[in-house]
């Protein structure tokens, strides 16, 4: 953005927005939104408190498990609906319909089956992120040009060398992408399943600090998770523009 | 006839082929293709030419009919037969050294032999110094000649090729036509070359098969008679070479729409 000739940083426009809400947070709504500064000096209190390490330390692993299984499960689920076409025919219906679907109100459902705990908030992460991950691994495999695979199959590859040299790396821009929006969506979906069952990692805190009425705590928490959410993304982008160059090419 | 003395290496017996929902493609096509001469096979779109090529290539299964290589019956791809791509179909990942020892490293060659042999021809095409770029930093010249490398490297008798040149731009097309020439003389290799340019065809074929559109069908064989031992620049200024453009071009214009 250039203003008056001059380059202006895109994220400039973040501080005006932090000095608004600052001089909102010294009105009389700052009851609801506290002011910027007072926010930051929590997370400055919070973030070296054991409950917060205890409820990072079971969110980050209910995450990084949710989504290995995520990808280990929805990767090959949807390279075989990319080439298989009654396996398409089968689950396609399955996946559009959860990528639609309102998942939040499932969570109690897991919550019958897997009690109220860390494998719920596992699982919840699970059904966030696989439906995306699986679609785009489809969209990746059907996108393979048609003339790499007969190329492969013309030098004489079997069906497993044209696998492991063509269709994985083929479909590899696609796939990434959709790992990095399945994770966006299990950020979505580790914080959402603990906030309904709220006695677990974050959901704790959050509970503990609504019910309080401790704003300054409550948005300091929810700054810190969404700044999380913001570098998980930006870190997957960048690591996605490194891989896709060819993505275009292909 | 000078091309009656090689015998076929490969030889298309009544072939057909019929797509899916009835389109026919290809109706009783029967071609000799003689070993060691550069046949290239021309018609207008839709006249089935990359398909012929294809069963040739064992990609596609005729729906009648036979394909024969040196006298065997085939059912699929062989090492005897390398193809080159419209659109290069190299493997974007890979640097263009492994691209052009890919044909290599399926039949299981090991890597210091396979790249020795990759860098030969990439040398022979006219990439040298290219060996660890990707494709995407080449020009699309430079593509095809990576694509031609890897065709070259399996050392297939015969090579299939695919409208090769028609991805890339005009000045790039011409220098690779006098390579082809250069290429056909040096390599002891049976060509059959697909393409939709007469001039191309001309240029570089010691025979011209023209196909019918609709039924499909073998119109004519020509033979151009042209001195090649000639400056290339002098091939398109010969009347040998003028004549056949101009017949097959007469010869063609009946099929237009």
């Amino acid at each position: 953005m250039l203003f008056k000739g001059y380059r202006i940083p895109l994220f400039s426009s973040l501080i005006i927005w932090a000095v608004l809400w600052e001089i909102v947070g010294h009105t009389e709504y700052g009851l609801i939104l506290p002011p910027l500064t007072k926010i930051f000096e929590r997370i400055i209190e919070i973030v070296p408190t054991p409950s917060f390490a205890t409820a990072l330390y079971i969110t980050g692993k209910a995450f990084l498990l949710g989504n290995l299984i995520a990808i280990g499960v929805g990767v090959p689920m949807g390279v075989l609906m990319g080439r298989v076409k009654i396996a398409d025919t089968l689950i396609l219906p399955w996946v559009n319909l959860f990528l639609s679907a309102p998942l939040s109100a499932l969570v109690p459902v897991i919550m019958v089956l897997a009690g109220i705990g860390e494998v719920t908030i596992v699982l919840t992460v699970v059904l966030f992120a696989i439906w995306i991950i699986a679609l785009n691994a489809r969209a990746g495999v059907l996108n393979i040009p048609p003339s790499l695979v007969e190329m492969s199959r013309s030098f004489g590859a079997t069906r497993y060398q044209s696998f492991v040299n063509i269709y994985v790396w083929a479909a590899l821009p696609e796939i990434l992408a959709g790992i990095r929006l399945g994770m966006i969506r299990a950020v979505k979906g580790v914080i959402i399943g603990q906030l309904l069952i709220s006695v677990v990692g974050f959901g704790t805190l959050f509970e503990v600090y609504a019910s309080h009425f401790l704003m300054e705590h409550f948005w300091a928490l929810i700054l810190v998770i969404f700044s999380f959410a913001f570098t998980i993304n930006e870190v997957l982008a960048w690591t996605e523009r490194k891989i896709s160059y060819y993505a275009s090419s292909r | 006839m000078t091309t009656s003395i090689s015998t076929p290496i490969v030889q298309v017996k009544n072939v057909k082929k019929v797509y899916p929902g009835g389109i026919e493609a290809l109706n009783d096509i029967s071609l000799d293709f003689p070993e060691g001469k550069l046949t290239t096979l021309l018609g207008p779109s839709g006249c089935g030419k990359t398909t012929l090529l294809k069963i040739i290539a064992g990609l596609l299964d005729p729906s009648s009919g036979e394909v024969l290589v040196d006298g065997q019956h085939i059912t699929g791809p062989g090492p005897e037969r390398a193809f080159v791509f419209q659109d290069f179909a190299l493997m974007p990942w890979a640097t263009v050294i492994r691209n052009a020892a890919f044909g290599l490293e399926l039949a299981g060659v090991n890597r210091t032999e396979r790249e020795a042999v990759a860098e030969k021809y990439l040398h022979t095409v006219g990439l040298k110094g290219f060996e660890n770029k990707y494709p995407h930093e080449l020009s699309g010249g430079m593509r095809q000649r990576v694509g031609l490398a890897r065709a070259l490297a399996v050392n297939a008798k015969v090579l299939l090729m695919d409208e090769p040149f028609s991805a890339v731009d005009e000045q790039t097309r011409r220098k690779f036509q006098e390579d082809m020439l250069s290429l056909v003389k040096n390599e002891q290799k049976t060509f059959i070359f697909v393409t939709h340019s007469i001039e191309e065809a001309v240029y570089v074929s010691d025979r011209i098969v023209l196909l019918h559109r609709r039924p499909s069908r073998v119109s004519e064989i020509i033979e151009p008679k042209i001195a090649r031992n000639v400056d290339p620049e002098m091939i398109r200024r010969q009347p040998e070479y003028l004549d056949a453009v101009e017949n097959i071009w007469q010869s063609l214009k009946k099929f237009l729409d």
